[in-house]
């Protein structure tokens, strides 16, 4: 996982705060008998595993002193009864970890599951995920769209000109003398993407120097024609599809000379995949 | 002071007999400034006894301490082996069979329950001095001592009588002779024992004519040493280091992350196309994305040995070890050609040492299923290499036309009612025989009561009817390897 070990500590820590780990009444009044138990993460749906480490990272930061077997590892599929990764610990500890493991776990094989389908709809063009992310999630939500086989689009407003049609309705530009603006004030290196609500608002962009022009709540048919416009410009623009694109539609917008589909809802509306922990008899 | 012990076989000029005294050899040395004359000076308590160098000597009533004055033509080291000698045959004759630690100590059921000095205050003459607890309660010792100490309840009478007897006007310094040397190193309690003495460090090979203890050392020369005292270094500390630990099988690779003096997390590649890129990964996964201080592995499959190298290289701060035969794993391998012995083996062997520290066969199971003795004096005896019981199913499905497949387990009963039942069956009692039959072997042919534990992939799966109460350790091999990078890295006494 090639995350920020920092900020995946932050963000483990915090979890295991917001849960009250430290302070598990239950646990706490109980006498378990001394010694470790083993226990195991199992799957009980299909789908693509995503985030083992940071699932075992939690038991780990409860306790230095438990162990964990990996048994699968991101990117593998999952089927109900699949054993993710054994722990092996204080019952304490691993009751005290337990739900915030899951929920990491569940919610980023979820949205790497639901990345994998729509990646396999789109046949071959690349599907980026958004900003639609849970605050504070991103850097996770992204890496689960990487291991769904999706691809990630700008990480924050900082890295990236994204032109939206609110930005254009309030500077009272021209498209193309809009983009040429800001051409002027950014970096070489960065890129600069329009969003075009309509086909004529696209003809006006291509002939700005925009790198991507997203066409938001295109129909396939109106895809299909900026398409044929931008082919005939002869341009190296980069077309983006995005707005309204579901598991059921996404095939209809996989067309020749559309470069990305982005989707939010890999992000905003994955269902959890559902694991489970269960104590060894 | 009663002036006389009857009987007692000493034909000195002077006898003393205390109930309680300062000390004996404190009596003995004013003896030796008024007029040196050969004489027995016997208490059964003493308020400040001592032992070897000056240290304090616990001497509660009951206990039998004496000092004998006798001649000397030269003082040498070899007066208080060869008074040890006597003292263990009088015991053995009365009855005890103690053993030895080189040079002064009597031990008894583990435990010091005695010691004899010599010291040579004024050339020409010789102070031997005794105490041993002849007492049956272990309790009349201090509590600061009782830990290491044990009791010897012998007849006092018979003992002291049978040690006089062998003790002449003048006593002899000349070499030992073979029985005898012989005789006190079959009860030397260090010997085969990993120990440092004067700052070296070695096995201690027994001791020779001249009384001195042999060390060799790890380059195989041996040293005699005449004082001192030998400190058995049974463990080297594990390492506190952060390791990265791979056992790369034949048909699979284990990863392990060692920190905080155990493992903590584990992952299991198999072998085939992808090893590498799935070996990276796995890898990645275990270390957390953070280079590990150092790195350890041991490889059976000799093409892979060179690219695990450069792929743990990437993940280790330091250069990673590979563990052959000639890394120091704290043990010493008694068999005939060490080159042949599998990595994993010597792991293994060095991890039930350092951990379970006794008489200690390890059954690996897994495309072989291999079984190692190691000594807990920390010798690797020998092992045995049987078929492993996934190898064995395979091939009976594969030469057996019409058996298709073989499913391992435990069987509901053992004679099958039909095929697949009956090879469960015969699978299960073809293992479970292999392991009973030759660890009962092991132990009647060695005659120790062996301590056994499981590992490897077909051992996690055992039925508790074949472990019995031994443990499975599943990580054994690459805890080894933890052991085995520590004595390697840290220690500069091994």
């Amino acid at each position: 996982m090639n995350l920020e070990k920092k900020n995946l500590n932050k963000i483990i820590e915090a979890a295991l705060r917001e849960d009250g780990a430290a302070a598990d009444v239950t646990s706490l009044n109980m006498d378990f008998p001394s010694g470790t138990v083993k226990a195991s993460v199992t799957a009980r749906q299909d789908g693509i595993a995503c985030g083992i480490e940071i699932a075992a990272e939690v038991f780990r930061k409860v306790s230095s002193s438990t162990k964990v077997t990996f048994l699968i590892e991101d990117g593998d599929k999952l089927y109900p009864g699949l054993r993710a990764f054994e722990i092996e610990g204080l019952p304490q500890d691993i009751f005290a970890a337990e739900r915030v493991s899951l929920n990491f776990l569940s919610h980023l094989s979820g949205i790497a599951t639901l990345t994998a389908d729509f990646a396999e709809k789109a046949a071959g063009t690349p599907v980026y995920d958004t900003r639609k992310t849970l605050p504070l999630l991103r850097e996770l939500e992204r890496y689960a769209v990487l291991t769904g086989g999706g691809r990630n689009h700008r990480f924050n407003l900082s890295d990236q000109v994204l032109i939206k049609e609110n930005h254009i309705a309030a500077s009272g530009k021209e498209i193309v003398e809009l983009i040429n603006d800001i051409k002027e004030k950014i970096p070489q290196d960065m890129r600069i993407e329009i969003e075009v609500e309509s086909l004529s608002q696209f003809e006006e962009a291509i002939q700005g120097p925009a790198d991507i022009i997203m066409l938001d709540n295109f129909t396939p048919g109106e895809v299909a024609a900026a398409v044929g416009i931008a082919r005939k410009k002869n341009t190296e623009v980069e077309i983006e599809v995005s707005g309204g694109i579901t598991l059921e539609n996404i095939n209809l917008y996989s067309l020749d000379g559309v470069s990305r589909i982005s989707v939010g809802t890999l992000t905003s509306a994955a269902a959890p995949v559902d694991f489970t922990l269960l104590v060894d008899e | 002071m009663s002036k006389t012990l009857p009987q007692l076989p000493f034909f000195g000029d002077r006898v003393e007999i205390y109930k309680n005294i300062g000390s004996t050899i404190d009596r003995a040395k004013e003896i030796m400034k008024d007029s040196p004359s050969v004489s027995l000076i016997v208490s059964f308590s003493q308020e400040s006894g001592t032992g070897r160098r000056g240290s304090a000597w616990a001497s509660p009533e009951g206990g039998l301490y004496f000092s004998i004055i006798v001649k000397v033509r030269k003082a040498k080291a070899i007066a208080s082996v060869r008074a040890a000698f006597y003292a263990l045959k009088s015991l053995q004759d009365a009855g005890v069979e103690a053993e030895w630690k080189w040079p002064n100590d009597i031990i008894c059921g583990g435990g010091k329950a005695g010691g004899i000095i010599a010291q040579s205050p004024q050339p020409g003459w010789l102070i031997l001095s005794a105490g041993l607890n002849t007492f049956n309660d272990k309790k009349k010792l201090p509590a600061s001592v009782r830990g290491s100490a044990s009791v010897c309840p012998v007849d006092k009478k018979e003992f002291l009588s049978g040690f006089l007897k062998n003790i002449k006007k003048e006593f002899p310094v000349d070499k030992l002779s073979r029985d005898e040397v012989e005789y006190l190193n079959s009860r030397l309690t260090i010997i085969g024992q990993q120990c440092i003495i004067n700052d070296i460090c070695g096995r201690v090979r027994g001791i020779d004519e001249k009384g001195a203890l042999l060390i060799q050392t790890p380059g195989g020369r041996t040293t005699p040493v005449l004082t001192g005292s030998p400190v058995p270094v049974k463990k080297a500390p594990l390492p506190e280091e952060s390791l990265l630990l791979v056992d790369a099988g034949n048909t699979s690779t284990r990863i392990g992350l060692f920190s905080g003096g155990e493992i903590v997390k584990v992952a299991v590649l198999s072998s085939g196309s992808g090893y590498f890129e799935n070996l990276e990964k796995k890898i990645d996964l275990v270390a957390g994305g953070k280079k590990t201080d150092g790195a350890a592995f041991s490889c059976v499959v000799r093409k892979l040995e060179s690219k695990l190298r450069k792929t743990l290289e990437k993940h280790s701060l330091t250069k990673p070890l590979m563990v052959d035969h000639k890394v120091s794993a704290g043990l010493e391998l008694k068999v005939d050609d060490p080159s042949q012995l599998g990595p994993d083996r010597i792991c293994n062997a060095a991890a039930v040492y350092h951990f379970y520290g006794k008489d200690s066969i390890v059954a690996d199971l897994g495309t072989a299923n291999t079984f190692d003795v190691v000594s807990g004096a920390g010798e690797y005896l020998g092992g045995i290499i049987c078929p492993g019981i996934e190898s064995m199913a395979a091939d009976l499905v594969k030469k057996a036309d019409r058996i298709d497949s073989a499913c391992l387990g435990v069987p509901d009963r053992i004679t099958g009612n039909n095929t697949d039942a009956a090879v469960k069956s015969g699978l299960y009692l073809t293992l479970a025989g292999q392991i009973e039959k030759t660890i009962s072997e092991i132990r009647m042919e060695l005659d120790r009561d062996f301590k056994v534990i499981f590992t490897g992939g077909s051992a996690s799966g055992l039925p508790a009817k074949v472990t019995g109460d031994s443990p499975v350790d599943i990580d054994i091999t690459l805890k080894g390897l933890a052991v085995i990078w520590g004595l390697t890295n840290n220690s500069n006494l091994l």
